[in-house]
């Protein structure tokens, strides 16, 4: 039998379609190899990584940090480059929100979906790289990334839903992000090792973006299983911050098109 | 809500507070020395107004005086004041020329998003490509990028989207009127007619006394946010010409 999808939430899907699809394919108008360079980037990101912490620079007795540095580095990319993209948001699509009654909510679902698209994609070279040249055990333990990636969404999402709707009111915020993203970048385990969190620091496990960074390097380097009930812990406050971002957004976002 | 009355306006107060200041952290602590104080700006006061389902419904009034507030009040965009009250009994779009291309995108592309937004499936989209297009003119510059595009190819293409839209009420916030050359205005007063009129109600927003004239059943002078008559075009386009040589 097939399912039948009622026409307004078709068309409403098939906007955020189109709408993630123009804000990913738009990163590459105008420049002569396109799309290309989706793939072409993150392959030459981590084959810089690989030459500068395998043989020159860093010279690490670990051949495999270049895998550890490249999860954790595409990982934060995208809660950055969305929650960064999302605060002037409703700036970016005000006249469409003047003429038409569509759900502010949509637009971060598009604004998701096309920076998710591309992690996928970064994530996708990541695991040919290392199969080409590393030998990882990757198991059913896999599938848990799922979950993690749902979590992980759910936070990203969350904190864009802040994000855009403190901007009406303050546009200082782009230049204060910029600061909160450095300084989170040097707080998250992503160049430095997180077994030391285990011992030293496990509190900062309860930390959404910590533990998705942690288990999502469990899973895929070591193919080890991550503590479920944390995880559990992490998803479930990640939504609840979703939910909570969301209902901030409504209440507070009428407004909008008065200030922006 | 009675099913013949496609929009009502109850009680609608909207007061807009200017601040003289900007909205930084910086402009908000300079302002507590300074003492910058913010001004209101009355745009619509106690407007009440129900428009009828296949009307077509004309605004008129001298820049400032609350039009397209009231558009965007009727199309939710912006909230009323406290007791303002706006019910809508059926889809609604506001169409306007500038309503927004991604001048990076071909027109094909614009399309796509453009026409999707105005509540076409990818598949109605598709379909109707090629006549968009055409009537558009633009057949030898669809897959150029629109910023390279004059602003007459750039309403064009707008209009011909527009028209397409699915909704059962449009506000139309100078929308109508001012597009292209003489024989693109007989083509698209046509189209305009056929599938926009007919059928559905309209409240259009504008300075073109003509337009107003021609499609308006009931027609509303607006000044300084307050309803000053509701009456037939003629009635009202006289009234407007007395206030715009009456009152400064």
């Amino acid at each position: 039998m097939q399912l039948k999808i009622p026409a307004d939430l078709k068309i409403r899907l098939e906007r955020i379609y189109l709408f993630a699809n123009t804000d990913y394919y738009a990163r590459y108008y105008g420049a002569k190899l396109g799309i290309l360079w989706a793939f072409l980037n993150p392959f030459f990101q981590i084959m810089v990584y690989y030459l500068a912490f395998s043989y020159l620079i860093f010279r690490k007795n670990d051949p495999s940090f270049v895998l550890y540095l490249f999860t954790g580095i595409i990982t934060w990319q995208f809660f950055a480059e969305t929650t960064k993209t999302s605060i002037n948001l409703f700036m970016r699509q005000r006249f469409i929100l003047q003429n038409m009654g569509l759900p502010k909510v949509d637009f971060f679902w598009a604004l998701t979906g096309s920076k998710f698209w591309g992690y996928l994609i970064n994530f996708g070279i990541y695991l040919v790289f290392s199969l080409l040249f590393f030998s990882p055990e990757y198991s059913w333990k896999l599938l848990l990334l799922i979950p993690i990636w749902f979590g992980l969404i759910a936070f990203t999402v969350g904190v864009a839903f802040f994000l855009a709707t403190f901007y009406i009111y303050l546009r200082d915020l782009n230049h204060l992000y910029a600061i909160v993203l450095l300084a989170g970048f040097w707080m998250m385990p992503i160049i430095w090792d997180y077994h030391m969190l285990f011992e030293t620091y496990s509190f900062m496990l309860y930390f959404p973006m910590v533990n998705f960074l942690v288990n999502i390097r469990e899973i895929t380097l070591h193919n080890q299983m991550p503590d479920i009930n944390i995880l559990l812990i992490n998803i479930i406050s990640s939504i609840v911050l979703a939910i909570a971002g969301y209902t901030y957004m409504r209440t507070h976002s009428k407004k909008a098109l008065e200030f922006l | 809500m009675d099913k013949s009355i496609a929009i009502k306006l109850e009680n609608i107060n909207k007061t807009f507070t200017l601040h003289d200041r900007g909205n930084t952290i910086r402009d908000r602590f300079f302002s507590l020395i300074t003492g910058k104080a913010s001004r209101k700006i009355h745009a619509l006061q106690n407007v009440n107004l129900e428009i009828k389902q296949g009307e077509f419904f004309g605004i008129v009034g001298r820049n400032g005086s609350g039009k397209s507030t009231l558009i965007q009040i009727m199309n939710k965009a912006i909230p009323p004041e406290n007791g303002g009250r706006v019910t809508l009994n059926g889809k609604t779009i506001r169409l306007a020329l500038g309503m927004g291309f991604n001048t990076e995108l071909t027109a094909r592309q614009n399309i796509m998003l453009n026409a999707s937004v105005l509540g076409m499936t990818i598949k109605e989209i598709k379909s109707k490509m090629d006549e968009m297009i055409a009537f558009a003119e633009l057949e030898d510059f669809v897959d150029t990028p629109v910023k390279f595009y004059s602003s007459g190819m750039k309403s064009k293409l707008m209009f011909s989207i527009a028209v397409n839209a699915e909704a059962d009420i449009f506000l139309m916030d100078e929308f109508f009127g001012g597009v292209g050359d003489q024989s693109f205005k007989e083509k698209a007063d046509k189209v305009f007619h056929d599938r926009l009129v007919k059928g559905k109600t309209i409240v259009h927003v504008s300075h073109q006394m003509n337009t107003i004239k021609q499609y308006c059943d009931r027609v509303m002078l607006l000044d300084k946010g307050k309803v000053v008559k509701i009456g037939t075009p003629d009635e009202i386009l006289d009234e407007f010409d007395n206030y715009k040589e009456t009152k400064p």
